[in-house]
């Protein structure tokens, strides 16, 4: 039976994710906290999780309220908690009063009162200007912690959390402390991919990393992905690619809500322009660009740069490297079919659109180098070729192409084999530097070359300082092929060097193939 | 300059010129002279019995009473007029001195008879006398005086002021402190209770050296034969008969005869003033040893007959009586009784029908104008808490009371005890202690009482713990049971392990045979908060009798502090030294975002004594600042004092009033934001229930509930008119957040007809004088306009606005260093330096600046000692700008200045972003200080510093350049 779920709030399988201990500790002291978390990422989950921690301690009773009442109103929200609480609500003024009465009885001393869906309650069911039960809900429950010992309160938001802050003026998000929900790592992945091993297959490292670039730790990818794959005796990446092909055009609700949760447009536009400016940047965003997209005149929330990056964090977008205060801000979008681009750019022929959208898709993954390094036993190392392909595969899918992999062409499997439409081909191989038969990369392009095919293209990977590459590439790649390469400007870009080339194949077809070097870096 | 007063001073004859002209200052001084007797007793009395004492250089007690002769001595006024005509410009100590004696030699009575030479006018008009008897409250009191370089300060009783007890240093250098400003202070203290000082070379043995100032030392003389026989002539004036038969048969006044026989008997008794001021009691008991303890049992004997005349009770009962009432002052360190609690003890211990006591005059008691009780005199309480341990021990039953030792409480025991069959006494007293207590002045003697009893029989380990308590100098001050097999000790701490974590003087300790248990803890805090809140709130010693206590408390549910698990190691408990540094840095004791309470209140206590005193008398107060600048901590700190009924966040559910102390002002406090729905009558509905359950403790009858329209503004208007009519103190009302009942955040209107409510309050105000309210908001514009929903505003003119801004330096510095030292910081001077240049003073800030620094602190393995966080300093601030809750306040900062104050919001972008050393002329370009914009800033404490150097804390200036989009900073 398959162990995963991706749309259950209660899987099999959880995680252990790194605040819990703290938050636990945190509502320990009657504190109140608010985790801003977006779409997938495990936020309700993680509160069963906190759940299930603080009942490990005797004396203490945890109520959890997964979503606001029906009827989204004070009245109705001090009835639900009356009713979780088991006390009469008739004729109470404030929460206080109710706890009151709660602790009255012959309970226990401490409570912990767990919130989903807290931007629900900052909206009525209409819009957001009808008065919405949050604020006066929540400041009588802020109220009541403070002047009750041994209450703590957890929510857990999205951006609505800002619309208590700016709009609602809550005093309980004021004092909250806030903490944000991340996405898994490769160690958590790992962790949730268990079953996979318990039940004697295991999942290729490849695959995980694929899963990893895909899912970009996303809680609710993740899981999808490894309930897709868990009916394959052994994954490989091309499964994992095969996975996430059409996810979005198969859930664009899932899509939609998560865009929502970071930057819904009727509350401020600075999520998205801030998020956009940092896909299209190289990892390092001037703060003066920032400050300039945050400067959105027509917003209901005043959302400075600390909180756009907050909320692209918490959403699992971006991974900032130092301080968020630094100038330019290190900050790289994290791979994953949430992030990565979805619209081509148009090109007049299949080669100049290989072209544009390899380099777009080269770009990224430049920009989150990073996430192409594992540990290994000397340090970070460059994931396998195979990830990388995996990564291609994905990207090129999103941008409209249609991908095969490794397929048998001529004497060997090409690691990407692209069309868009028509019977016009592109054929993409990628290489490490200096790792297996990287010399040979063009040659097995040319010899998977066939009359529907009109572009190739070689990637070179390498992490190493390499002061003469492009001199070394031409010289141990190409020269001895007796290939004409002509190196293009790759004016303010990532990529390293282009070399355009053009020669006969053995069948005596022109193969027009580029090449590409890109040296990724392990630190921002 | 101050006037001198070489024109005037006490001439030879003082006294029996002050005594002529007594009728006349009567009729014309009389509140002063109420006031006088509320505290100090019969001033009529002692006028016409007084017999001005000498004063020497060196301590009586060096020599023998019976040889007084042998020091040099001269008439006090001679001394004082020296002292008081001087003329002191340096504030070193030579303004004051300290008057030493022994129990019931006329120190009080001295400064009685100064205080009444001044209202004689035997000094400058200019020049003011204030009388003070020292206690908790006299810094406030001194705060609060002007004039000061003309008023001499008559400070009585040093020895009698709790928060002098165990910290007599301390103590000494808050006062000195706080007086130096005066033109003269003379402070009276038992001479056993002044420690030995630092004397100063041979040359000036009449100086000492206390807390750092050179003081003056003076010692008041036994009284001489001379001086006793003056006094008996006073109390029995010879009348013209007694004058003939002197002249006739050579034979004097016979009651004078009589009285000198008697005081004959009492040896250097006799020299005591106090006791001959009862001789003409003493005459008529039969007394056959003249032993302290005897001749204050006759005389208290002797009074209690009286008082049993009366057929209230009997003299046993009333023995008992007067013992409880005694050991409960004794215990809880008090001289006053209130009339109330008088009566409770009396119905709790004693019997039901009695009463009270007769009271004035030479009775046992004295009772204040103010309904208070105390005993005539100290030595009195101290006699009837010895005659209790006395009488327990005669009995085998050994009391269950700590008590405060006293020399003289010591000397009453010790003769006391003599007369009893050692065998009684000598395995439960400690008589060591007794003999040679560790600290004269300062002991607690503890007697075994059955909770120790127990503890000890209990416990395999309790001895052990006793034992390393008393070798640590901390001392027992409580043990009591708090349930079957688990006991809490308060503790005072040495001074040295105070000063090292900054804690308060006594902790409190939590015992349990078995293993501790939540419940346990609870109660402990329950405890913490109900008796004492000056006790260490946030530090609880935890030893139970089983392995892995630190384990076991890290999995008991709630924290709530500072809790140091203290387990014995091979039979031994380890030097409470040893625990507190590894187990008191785990605790951030900085982060707290919520209003604090209790000792983590720093500062502001200028503040805090004003506004004590406003509510005491009846005014109405706004408290107005920035979000988390502390508004609600500093009226916290107000109302805990005033009401420590309200500084439980629930009731237990058993207790009675008198389980909280002194109440001074019942405190409701209600939190707006709490509120739903957002209605006059759910306000007043809530107000109404809030004042019935307080007044339900003050056993008020209430009044039945007014039915129809508008019920519960009516209800809450018949209550508050009953509880004021029924209550003598004044009554408040806090309102906090009180904005959201005129606007809430998202720009709702005023609730309707809010402008009743306060027009209500307003009518009981000026009707009584003792309705006290105090809102709590961000500004006070809801009360400064003309009107309030279409009619004159009722809060206009009425209360009184505070604006609270950032701490002051010294006090955000203190914050730090405080904190600091309990988590094992050493917060040094530039540390305290970048505090205030980017927090400003902000109270928050601070502590979560304090919180960065541990933070960086715990990254330092293996540092013996308190961590110098001088050099973390800079890599605190990069932590510091990460915290959510340092943004937080920014954008608060922010938000409220855009929507409600957007010409000051755009000063201050502006400003912001101009360099520090540019801000002066920024300033005075866009229009100076007096700036409606600028004064708003001020206001909330963004902009300060003096005129000609402004600043703006370092931290908004970082949020408005780098922080903030640019939309925002241009949008007004």
């Amino acid at each position: 039976m398959n162990p995963y779920d991706w749309n259950r709030p209660d899987p099999q399988i959880a995680i252990p994710r790194a605040p819990q201990p703290a938050i636990v500790e945190l509502l320990r002291r009657g504190r109140s906290a608010v985790l801003l978390a977006g779409r997938g990422s495990g936020k309700s989950v993680f509160l069963q999780q906190i759940r299930q921690g603080l009942e490990e301690f005797s004396d203490v009773r945890v109520v959890h309220f997964p979503e606001p009442p029906a009827e989204r109103t004070v009245g109705a929200c001090f009835d639900d908690l009356a009713r979780k609480l088991e006390v009469p609500s008739t004729g109470a003024l404030t929460a206080k009063e109710l706890v009151g009465a709660y602790f009255s009885r012959d309970v226990p001393r401490n409570l912990v009162l767990l919130y989903d869906e807290l931007d629900r309650y900052a909206r009525s069911h209409a819009n957001i200007s009808e008065d919405p039960p949050g604020r006066d809900f929540f400041n009588s429950l802020e109220t009541m912690r403070q002047q009750t010992r041994g209450v703590g309160i957890l929510a857990a938001s999205s951006i609505g959390y800002f619309l208590f802050r700016d709009r609602l003026g809550s005093s309980f998000v004021s004092r909250a402390e806030k903490w944000r929900m991340l996405p898994f790592d490769r160690a958590e992945l790992v962790e949730l991919a268990r079953p996979f091993a318990e039940r004697g297959s295991g999942f290729g490292l490849e695959a995980l990393e694929a899963l990893y670039l895909a899912s970009g730790g996303n809680a609710a990818l993740a899981t999808y992905g490894l309930e897709y794959l868990w009916p394959r005796r052994a994954p490989t990446e091309r499964d994992v690619t095969e996975a996430f092909v059409g996810f979005l055009d198969r859930n664009s609700e899932f899509l939609r809500s998560f865009q929502l949760s970071f930057a819904d447009p009727k509350l401020s536009a600075a999520p998205q322009r801030v998020w956009d400016l940092i896909r299209q940047s190289d990892g390092r965003v001037p703060r003066d660009r920032l400050l300039e997209a945050c400067g959105v005149s027509d917003s209901v929330l005043l959302l400075d740069i600390e909180d756009v990056l907050d909320l692209l964090t918490a959403a699992g977008l971006v991974r900032i490297h130092g301080s968020s205060r630094a100038d330019p801000v290190h900050v790289q979008p994290i791979n994953s079919i949430l992030s990565l681009p979805s619209v081509p750019f148009p090109a007049s022929d299949l080669q100049e659109q290989l072209r544009r959208d390899l380099r777009v898709l080269l770009h990224r993954l430049h920009v989150s180098s990073a996430d192409f390094f594992r540990p290994g036993k000397r340090g970070k190392q460059l994931v396998p070729e195979a990830v990388f392909a995996a990564f291609l595969a994905l990207g090129f899918e999103l941008l409209g192409w249609q991908v095969d992999r490794e397929v048998q062409r001529g004497a060997g499997r090409t690691d990407l084999l692209l069309r868009r439409s028509g019977s016009a081909l592109a054929v993409i191989e990628t290489k490490i530097w200096g790792r297996n038969d990287f010399r040979e990369a063009h040659q097995q392009v040319a010899s998977y070359w066939s009359a529907e095919t009109v572009a190739g293209a070689v990637v070179q990977i390498t992490d190493a300082e390499l002061p003469e590459w492009p001199r070394d590439y031409r010289h141990q790649c190409l020269e001895p092929l007796g290939v004409d390469a002509e190196e293009q400007p790759m004016p303010d870009s990532p990529i390293r060097a282009c070399f355009e080339t053009a020669g006969e194949t053995g069948d005596g077809m022109t193969a027009r193939i580029d090449h590409y070097l890109l040296r990724l870096l392990r630190r921002p | 300059m101050a006037e001198p007063l070489i024109v005037s001073g006490l001439a030879t004859d003082w006294v029996s010129r002050l005594a002529k002209s007594w009728a006349k200052v009567r009729d014309v001084r009389r509140a002063e002279l109420e006031a006088i007797q509320d505290l100090f007793g019969d001033p009529e009395l002692l006028v016409r019995r007084y017999v001005e004492p000498d004063c020497q250089l060196t301590n009586p007690a060096d020599l023998h009473e019976e040889e007084p002769w042998r020091v040099f001595r001269q008439p006090v006024h001679e001394w004082l007029n020296g002292f008081l005509q001087g003329e002191f410009f340096e504030r070193d100590g030579r303004n004051t001195v300290f008057v030493l004696s022994d129990a019931g030699m006329g120190k009080s009575s001295l400064l009685m008879m100064l205080k009444l030479s001044h209202l004689q006018r035997f000094w400058p008009s200019a020049v003011d006398f204030r009388l003070l008897k020292l206690g908790p409250e006299t810094l406030d009191v001194l705060e609060s005086l002007d004039n000061r370089g003309s008023t001499v300060l008559l400070l009585d009783a040093l020895d009698e002021d709790p928060t002098a007890w165990g910290r007599f240093e301390e103590r000494t250098r808050e006062l000195l402190q706080a007086s130096k400003s005066f033109r003269q202070v003379i402070l009276t203290c038992r001479t056993q209770f002044f420690p030995k000082g630092g004397h100063l070379p041979i040359e000036t043995p009449e100086k000492v050296e206390v807390a750092g100032f050179v003081c003056n030392l003076l010692y008041l003389s036994p009284f001489s034969d001379f001086q006793v026989e003056a006094y008996l002539r006073r109390v029995y004036p010879s009348t013209w008969s007694d004058h003939l038969r002197k002249l006739v048969t050579g034979q004097d006044n016979p009651r004078i005869d009589r009285a000198r026989r008697l005081v004959l008997r009492m040896q250097s008794l006799r020299m005591r003033p106090m006791l001959l001021a009862y001789v003409d009691q003493l005459l008529e008991v039969e007394i056959s040893e003249w032993t302290p303890y005897r001749v204050y049992e006759a005389l208290i004997g002797f009074w209690l007959l009286r008082e049993a005349r009366r057929g209230e009770a009997t003299r046993e009962e009333l023995w008992q009586a007067c013992m409880e009432l005694a050991s409960y002052l004794q215990e809880e360190g008090l001289r006053l009784l209130e009339e109330e609690e008088l009566r409770r003890l009396l119905h709790e211990h004693v019997a039901d029908h009695l009463q009270g006591f007769h009271s004035g005059g030479r009775s046992l008691l004295n009772r204040t104008s103010e309904g208070m009780y105390r005993f005539a005199h100290y030595s009195i309480q101290e006699f009837l808490v010895a005659r209790q341990l006395i009488e327990g021990i005669s009995r085998g039953d050994i009391p269950r009371k700590a008590v405060r030792v006293t020399d003289q409480l010591l000397i009453f025991l010790k003769s006391g005890l003599e007369e009893l069959p050692k065998e009684l006494w000598e395995s439960a007293v400690p008589w060591a202690s007794l003999s040679q207590p560790h600290e004269k002045t300062t002991s607690f003697f503890f007697v075994q009482s059955r909770d120790e009893a127990a503890f000890l029989e209990t416990t395999t380990w309790g001895s052990h713990l006793l034992r390393r308590l008393e070798e640590d100098g901390a001392r027992r001050m409580r043990l009591q049971t708090l349930s079957t097999g688990c006991w809490l000790l308060q503790i005072r701490l040495p001074e040295s392990l105070k000063e090292l974590y900054g804690t308060a003087s006594e902790v409190l300790l939590l015992a349990a045979a078995g293993e501790i248990r939540g419940e346990d803890l609870e109660r402990a805090q329950e405890e913490l908060r109900r008796r004492e809140y000056d006790l260490d709130l946030d530090l609880l010693l935890v030893v139970d009798g089983r392995p892995n206590l630190e384990e076991r408390l890290a999995r008991i549910y709630q924290l709530w502090g500072q809790w140091v698990p203290w387990s014995p190691v091979d039979g031994r408990f380890p030097p409470l030294a040893e625990i507190f540094r590894p187990h008191l840095s785990p605790y951030d004791i900085f982060e707290e975002k919520d209003p604090v309470r209790g000792r983590q209140m720093i500062g502001r206590s200028a503040l805090i004594a004003d506004l004590s005193r406003r509510l005491q008398r009846g005014q109405s107060l706004g408290i107005f600042g920035l979000r988390k600048v502390g508004k609600t901590t500093l009226v916290r700190a107000v109302t805990d004092k005033l009401d420590p009924v309200s500084r439980l966040p629930m009731l237990p559910k058993k207790f009675t009033r008198f389980d909280f102390g002194r109440i001074a002002v019942p405190v409701v406090w209600l939190d707006v934001q709490g509120l739903y729905p957002r209605s006059l009558d759910a306000l007043a509905e809530q107000l109404t229930r809030d004042l019935e359950h307080r007044l339900r403790l003050e056993d008020l009858e209430l009044p039945p509930r007014p039915s129809g329209e508008g019920q519960p503004l009516a209800a809450l208007h018949h209550l508050l008119q009953h509880a004021l009519l029924e209550e003598r103190q004044p009554v408040c009302i806090v309102l906090d957040e009180y904005d959201l009942l005129f606007e809430s955040d998202r720009g709702d209107p005023a609730i309707e007809g809010i402008d009743e409510l306060f027009r209500m309050f307003r009518g009981h105000a000026q009707r009584t004088d003792r309705l006290a309210l105090v809102v709590i908001g961000r500004d006070s514009e809801f009360f400064d306009h003309p009107e309030m929903s279409g009619r004159p505003n009722p809060m206009l003119n009425w209360f009184v606005p505070k604006w609270l801004g950032p701490m002051d330096p010294p006090d955000a510095d203190e914050l730090l260093r405080r904190l600091g030292r309990r988590a094992g910081l050493d917060v040094g001077e530039e540390t305290v330096r970048l505090a205030r240049w980017w927090t400003g003073g902000h109270p928050l800030l601070h502590r979560q600046l304090g919180s960065v620094l541990l933070e960086l602190a715990r990254r330092h393995k293996g540092v013996r000692g308190h961590l110098p966080t001088d050099r973390l300093s800079e890599d605190a601030i990069e932590l510091f700008l990460d915290r959510d809750a340092v943004l937080n306040i920014c954008r608060e900062v922010h938000l409220l200045l855009r929507k409600r104050y957007p010409e000051a919001s755009y000063r201050l972008s502006e400003l912001s972003r101009a360099a520090t050393e540019k801000l002066p002329a920024a300033l005075e370009e866009a229009g100076g200080r007096r700036l409606p914009a600028a004064r708003i800033l001020r206001k909330f404490g963004l902009l300060n510093g003096a005129p000609d150097a402004p600043v703006i804390p370092e931290l908004f200036r970082w949020y408005y350049r780098a922080i903030l989009p640019e939309i925002d900073r241009i949008a007004v």
